[in-house]
């Protein structure tokens, strides 16, 4: 090993790697932060709206894939990202199908949302035992 | 998405693998530029760099940019600065290995012929190779490829066909490579600098050539009865034979170590011209 260390001086060099890491690291940060990057994360489903005597079944999260400039998507918070239907047109019973929309995400303008799955969204409506 | 990496602005493990390659390229460029220790480019380097982030931190917008889209240029501006390292790296297109052939009289018998052909008023000009090849920057009428024995130089420096004016090329272990070699140098006066211009013709090419690649190049003195010795851009004149002897020893030595550890440890000791004994 020591050998192999006094043949290859470059291997014992920490400290230039270190500052180099940081520099690499400082200088990737400082041209990527105004690029566009895109995350792909998996967001919770809300329904508002729903008749008192009715309950609801369905899928719980929808999968999103989201773009934006890397500082605002790194400020992005994440956690209060969710999806929010209007159901208060339901009245009865049974299966329906909503049509997904970028405005049901209520996200940021400056945000696109690139693609999200499923695209329809089937909930079973039931009545309240 | 790496959450915990999300205010480092790290979004995924692309991010990371690119941070690494900027990384990389930044620490074998900053290898590159430790070489050279007169100048201190690492500092720079690194000024330049801290430069564009402090720019960035105190929002200098208009500095800040000008560095940015600068970079390239002013990298290129290191890489100028730096171009002797540069030239040393890649104007010997080919590194050589010597074989490992036990020679250790080679060095006395051919002190020991210059000093009979100095005496028979015969001038010798001769350069020993380090680890850079020279075949591509001589050219030889003469090519031998022998072991140095001293009836080969005895015939070879009483020979009519010998050109005292031109070299004989010796390899660091012990090989006459060829006689009446000339260095074959083209574009000569662009690379000269004013300073060594008066000199004598095989001084300015062993000066240019010996500063860019490793060799070593000694000239006999019949008429003072010592040798003037060529080594990394620097001339030791009049050098008494015994002196001669133990600097072409340290070089071959060096190169030698150099194979055998892959460090440069021995520093030479070309600090003068004189006819005072090595310490």
């Amino acid at each position: 090993m020591k050998l192999i260390l006094k043949q290859h001086p470059h291997l014992i060099n920490h400290s230039l790697k270190v500052v180099s890491l940081i520099f690499g690291y400082l200088f990737w940060a400082i041209l990527a932060q105004n690029q566009n990057a895109q995350i792909n994360i998996n967001i919770p489903i809300y329904f508002y709206g729903l008749k008192n005597n009715l309950e609801i079944e369905s899928q719980e999260n929808l999968k999103v894939k989201i773009e934006g400039r890397r500082s605002d998507l790194c400020k992005l918070d994440l956690k209060q990202l969710a999806a929010h239907f209007d159901i208060s047109h339901i009245d009865n019973v049974g299966e329906y199908k909503i049509d997904v929309q970028k405005a049901d995400l209520f996200l940021h303008k400056k945000f696109k949302l690139i693609e999200y799955s499923p695209q329809i969204i089937t909930i079973q409506i039931k009545e309240k035992k | 998405m790496l959450e915990s990496f999300q205010y480092l602005y790290i979004i995924n493990f692309i991010d990371v693998f690119e941070i690494l390659i900027f990384s990389f390229v930044i620490y074998y460029f900053s290898l590159w530029l430790k070489q050279d220790s007169q100048k201190k480019l690492l500092s720079s380097f690194y000024l330049i760099f801290s430069t564009i982030f402090v720019t960035q931190f105190f929002q200098m917008n208009v500095l800040h940019n000008f560095l940015i889209y600068f970079f390239p240029a002013i990298i290129m501006l290191f890489i100028l600065v730096h171009q002797k390292v540069l030239q040393k790296n890649f104007i010997s297109l080919l590194k050589i290995t010597p074989e490992k052939q036990s020679l250790t009289d080679w060095l006395e018998i051919l002190m020991r012929s210059s000093l009979i052909a100095m005496n028979n008023k015969k001038q010798i000009i001769g350069v020993i190779e380090g680890k850079d090849s020279l075949s591509t920057f001589l050219t030889s009428s003469f090519t031998m490829n022998t072991p140095i024995n001293k009836d080969v130089l005895e015939v070879i420096f009483n020979s009519p066909s010998y050109d005292q004016n031109k070299m004989i090329w010796i390899s660091q272990n012990g090989f006459l490579n060829a006689i009446n070699s000339d260095w074959n140098i083209k574009n000569h006066d662009l690379w000269i600098s004013k300073e060594i211009q008066g000199f004598e013709n095989w001084k300015q090419d062993a000066i240019l050539l010996t500063s860019k690649i490793d060799a070593l190049i000694f000239k006999t003195n019949p008429t003072k009865q010592n040798f003037d010795i060529i080594i990394f851009g620097k001339i030791i004149d009049n050098v008494l034979p015994n002196n001669a002897v133990q600097i072409i020893q340290q070089f071959v030595r060096k190169n030698n170590l150099d194979l055998k550890k892959g460090s440069n440890e021995i520093n030479f000791k070309t600090t003068s011209t004189s006819n005072q004994p090595l310490a």
